[in-house]
């Protein structure tokens, strides 16, 4: 890295042109992350308990008349919609994680910095502890509203009292640090004054699952992601502006604190929907970005793109070794996603450490 | 050109200038502000840059609709009435580089440029923000750095990244807080070089803030001695920075020699 080749070649090489490389090179990972994407996706479409190939499962998706109907159920009402939340939870993440780190200007930033997910914990363990007759509704409506309630509040309190205290982005960090430890302990509390069954939801929940999902969920989430990627796509280039920092950032005609707001918001909004159906997944709003930004760099036309890719890989990888670390189980995916992301981010983290001078 | 005209700048409890003009700066100006620490020379930067709030005029801070009508502030640059303008309107027009440096992010140089002619022009296109920026890291020798991450250069290469930022925006006028407190001699000269070579083609204006009286007698044209909350001389340079000046700003006893070659020089011999 220290040398590169177009020194030899100044002459012939011009800036410019070096632009464009260097541009390509960012295009065809961010391609590269697609296409390792839906790959994984169809692997992990292929995994599971019951025995249904690979080209089973292709030719079943384009034409379900191919499949019996217990191959058909299967693929349609388990597989498909774990696989397509797990991929879509991946990128709300990711994305939250990246736009987190840049609004905070801290690479130890991730959604669940500012205290959402144990605020998500509390609200489901609430909703959990008031042990509703109605099961099913239960589990698949009042637990997310709760989750989602409670995190939207934590968020709307973080943003109240950066705007009333005119908070920098530091006091804004320990604003959610301490928010999450008060969090934790009424979830605590919840747990102490409940019987054991209802301590064995809370517990499970906080592990994160993908047989939360259903069809309608995944709508939601989806419906999320289209309203935030273009907002996104506006403010790349005031993202790239505020990694110099806040003054050059204003210096170059940004409104950084409404940039903040709007990111704060945004992130929230991302991170509250993706866990308030599968519950609390950790590690993939933290490391989605730094892969990403390993990969890319910080031009946000790429890093975001890249580090919402990169969590919707590692939430992949994630739920096709939920179904293969003990067999005939499927894990709580919430418990793998560091299982699997610790190593191939130390990895990643060592390859990049060679290439330096 | 630059007509800066009865502003009111600083903070709500603690204004630092209730009335400061000065006069007209022409087209190719090279302009200095000097002033001791604290004076708010970075506050006026940062108010004509439109980054830090006008003070509304005296006496009547809560009351903005019975401002007094005597004297209204004006910044006016050729034809457009800076004051008006919103911060996004502004940077069309200014370029500002900070006194902080930017930060070490993973962007390289031509990522920091581009994003930043692409945040004020939008509508730029990419063959057009690429011819911009190439003779500028050529003039600056930029080139070998262009592409590594800001992270790897020093403090001195990212203040140079900072100064060619507004180069190639190539604005009406240029503010620059102490441009090269991070640089070493050959780089200093170096920047002011392209500075004035930019100033004098464009016909733009720019307004420094420098510690350096040598260097601020060497690259100005015009000087304009600040010192707590007042105006005490402006002109050129040589009228500008005597010792009774020096003395006056720094509390500081010190000559001007000439030198050699014809140069006047400042040496300073003991505080008061």
């Amino acid at each position: 890295m220290l040398n590169p080749p177009a020194k030899q070649i100044a002459g012939t090489s011009t800036l410019t042109n070096r632009h464009q490389q260097v541009v390509a090179r960012r295009v065809l990972c961010v391609t590269s992350l697609v296409v390792a994407m839906l790959f994984i996706f169809l692997l992990d479409l292929a995994t599971g308990a019951s025995n249904i190939s690979f080209s089973q499962v292709l030719s079943g998706l384009l034409n379900s008349s191919e499949l019996t109907t217990p191959e058909a159920v299967i693929i349609w009402e388990l597989r498909l919609p774990y696989s397509v939340t797990a991929l879509l939870v991946g990128l709300a993440l990711g994305l939250a994680g990246a736009e987190m780190q840049t609004a905070l200007n801290n690479p130890l930033a991730s959604p669940f910095t500012l205290g959402l997910s144990s605020a998500a914990t509390l609200g489901a363990s609430l909703a959990l502890a008031f042990n509703w007759n109605d099961i099913a509704l239960t589990t698949h409506l009042i637990v997310p509203l709760f989750a989602f309630a409670f995190a939207a509040g934590a968020t709307a309190l973080i943003l109240f009292l950066a705007r009333v205290f005119d908070a920098r982005t530091g006091t804004i960090i320990l604003f959610g640090i301490s928010l999450t430890f008060g969090f934790n302990a009424m979830v605590a509390l919840v747990q102490y004054l409940s019987d054991a069954d209802t301590v064995q939801q809370i517990v499970f929940w906080g592990m994160g699952s993908l047989a939360r999902t259903s069809w309608e969920k995944i709508a939601i989430i989806f419906m999320v992601l289209v309203i935030c990627v273009p907002a996104s796509i506006i403010q790349v280039w005031r993202q790239t502006m505020l990694r110099c920092g806040e003054e050059h950032a204003k210096a170059a005609g940004v409104d950084v604190d409404r940039l903040r707001r709007t990111l704060m918001l945004r992130v929230s909004l991302l991170s509250a929907i993706a866990i308030c159906f599968v519950g609390e997944i950790g590690f993939i709003g933290l490391v989605g970005p730094h892969i990403g930004r390993l990969l890319v760099g910080e031009d946000h036309r790429f890093y975001l793109p890249a580090s919402a890719l990169s969590g919707a890989v590692l939430m992949l990888l994630a739920s096709l070794a939920s179904k293969t670390l003990v067999a005939g189980a499927i894990l709580p995916v919430g418990m793998v996603t560091a299982l699997v992301g610790v190593p191939l981010f130390v990895l990643l983290i060592f390859t990049y450490a060679r290439r330096q001078p | 050109m630059f007509f800066v005209k009865n502003i009111r700048i600083g903070f709500r409890r603690h204004p630092l200038f209730e009335n400061l003009s000065f006069a007209e700066l022409k087209p190719g100006t090279m302009a200095t502000i000097i002033g001791p620490n604290g004076a708010g020379k970075s506050t006026l930067l940062r108010t004509i840059a439109g980054l830090h709030p006008m003070l509304s005029a005296a006496g009547s801070a809560n009351k903005s609709g019975k401002a007094h009508p005597e004297q209204p502030p004006i910044i006016t640059l050729g034809e457009i009435a800076i004051e008006n303008l919103s911060l996004q309107q502004r940077v069309k027009h200014i370029g500002f580089v900070p006194q902080v440096l930017p930060q070490a992010s993973s962007l390289s140089p031509y990522e920091v440029i581009f994003s930043s002619i692409k945040s004020v022009q939008p509508d730029l296109n990419r063959e057009e923000a690429d011819q911009r920026i190439e003779p500028v890291f050529r003039k600056l020798e930029m080139d070998s750095l262009a592409f590594e991450p800001m992270h790897t250069l020093s403090g001195g290469q990212r203040q140079i990244v900072s100064v060619a930022q507004i180069l190639v925006r190539r604005p009406q006028l240029l503010l620059l807080d102490e441009p090269t407190s991070a640089l070493d001699l050959r780089w200093q000269l170096k920047v002011f070089e392209a500075l004035q070579d930019q100033v004098k083609s464009t016909g733009a204006v720019c307004l420094m803030v420098m510690h350096d009286l040598n260097l601020a007698l060497r690259v100005s044209d015009y000087l304009i001695a600040l010192s707590a909350g007042h105006l005490l001389a402006e002109g050129a340079p040589v009228e500008v920075i005597t010792p009774a000046i020096i003395r006056q700003i720094y509390g500081v006893i010190g000559r001007i020699e000439t030198c050699s070659q014809g140069r006047p020089w400042v040496i300073a011999d003991e505080t008061v």
